[in-house]
């Protein structure tokens, strides 16, 4: 199974690695408890800085796609192929659009819904 | 039983000038001129970074030349070597004449370590011109036991280990420098210190050739990790023979058992590359201008 990331490519790199190994995972090219190269190792193949890969790993381990069992590697999640259906970034984008729909309709400027936006993410404190 | 020590250190010596300095320098050198001429810089230009220009594939072909002639150089010499040691009397003592086998040995070895270097040099032009924006990886884990059986991997473990202890015993674990124990035993360890760094290196460092494919890069790795592991047990091999009959004052081995080491670290080291590894099997569409 082979990745191939774009560096000139718009999309972030972190983000096309998670898409090819989930789409990996969908077409059935690495199945659920099959072992992932280490961050290091991928990093240094895909000649690119280790945090981003760390980075891509850390997000498909919160989507439930891979999970880290310690010193023995990063592993295929048992319930990867059904995790790497659900598209987050779709979710976020749906409900931000609808939220950002209904502050207009009631008369907010972007600028005012900008403003808030970052107030609110950068006041959370989980 | 004299004339027989006599007859099999020449017997050996010239062996090892033929291996060393005519049989793989030649090996090699025909491999070269095969690549230049099957794949020439005309269409393969990824293959030579710093060959441009409508003579580069003559170019390509003539540049192992030096190196034949350096080899032939180098046999010459020990061919003479040999008939004045032949002319002069010459017999097996051990009083320092290992010295010289190994010095020679060094000799032989020093155009096979210019081609290592002019390899690292060009596959770092090859990276350094590389502007291809994809870049590919295996999603595979790489392991040590990819690449070498535990079996063999055992065997270098007990043999390194067994040299150590085998060189404070035969010492009567006396540690004094003067004694050599400390010398060896370090040099030993800095050795396998050394080829663990290597492997490191070449099974999880950054890629060297940015075109090769994965499969020949697989086959590559395995290549150097397993001729790690043959020298390991070589080195451990030697180790305890060189001990050995130094201890039991036959020191007029030395030089035999010396040339006969550099030999077989030569078949397992560049015999396994080139057996292991034939140009043929190798993917060169890679190198094609728009691959």
């Amino acid at each position: 199974m082979e990745i191939i990331i774009d560096i000139d490519d718009p999309v972030p790199l972190f983000s096309q690695l998670m898409e090819q190994i989930k789409q990996a995972v969908l077409d059935g090219k690495i199945k659920a408890g099959d072992a992932l190269p280490s961050i290091r190792q991928l990093a240094n193949d895909l000649d690119i800085n280790s945090k981003t890969v760390a980075k891509s790993y850390r997000l498909l381990e919160r989507d439930n796609v891979i999970q880290t069992k310690g010193y023995r590697g990063t592993f295929v999640h048992p319930d990867a192929k059904v995790n790497s259906m659900i598209d987050l970034n779709t979710t976020i984008f749906e409900h931000l659009s609808k939220v950002i729909e209904v502050l207009r309709d009631r008369g907010a400027t972007d600028s005012e819904i900008r403003i808030a936006f970052g107030t609110v993410m950068n006041n959370r404190k989980d | 039983m004299p004339d027989l020590l006599l007859i099999t250190f020449y017997g050996v010596f010239l062996s090892q000038i033929f291996l060393l300095s005519y049989y793989y320098p030649n090996k090699l050198y025909q491999r070269m001129r095969y690549v230049a001429k099957t794949y020439p810089p005309s269409k393969y230009p990824k293959l030579y970074p710093n060959l441009l220009g409508s003579d580069a594939d003559d170019i390509a072909k003539t540049r192992p030349k030096p190196y034949r002639y350096i080899n032939m150089a180098i046999m010459v010499a020990g061919l003479l070597l040999l008939v004045v040691a032949m002319r002069s009397d010459y017999y097996p003592s051990g009083e320092g004449e290992e010295t010289f086998v190994f010095l020679f040995a060094m000799l032989q070895f020093l155009p096979f370590i210019y081609l290592e270097f002019s390899e690292c040099k060009q596959l770092k032009l090859m990276r350094d011109v590389n502007k291809a924006s994809k870049r590919k990886a295996e999603l595979e884990p790489r392991h040590f036991f990819g690449f070498v059986s535990p079996s063999l991997f055992g065997i270098a473990v007990i043999l390194f280990f067994a040299a150590l202890w085998f060189n404070f015993y035969i010492k009567d674990y006396d540690l004094s420098w003067a004694r050599g124990t400390l010398t060896s035993v370090l040099a030993l360890i800095g050795i396998h210190l050394y080829f663990a760094a290597l492997f490191m290196w070449q099974v999880y460092g950054k890629k060297i050739n940015p075109h090769e494919t994965h499969k020949d890069r697989r086959i590559h790795r395995g290549v150097v990790v397993r001729v790690m592991v043959y020298t390991s047990i070589g080195l451990s091999v030697l180790m305890i023979t060189v001990q050995s009959i130094r201890e039991y004052n036959l020191d007029y081995l030395e030089p035999l058992i010396m040339s006969i080491y550099f030999q077989i670290l030569a078949v397992i080291g560049i015999g396994t590359i080139l057996h292991s590894n034939p140009i043929e099997n190798i993917d060169f569409d890679v190198y094609k201008e728009n691959v």
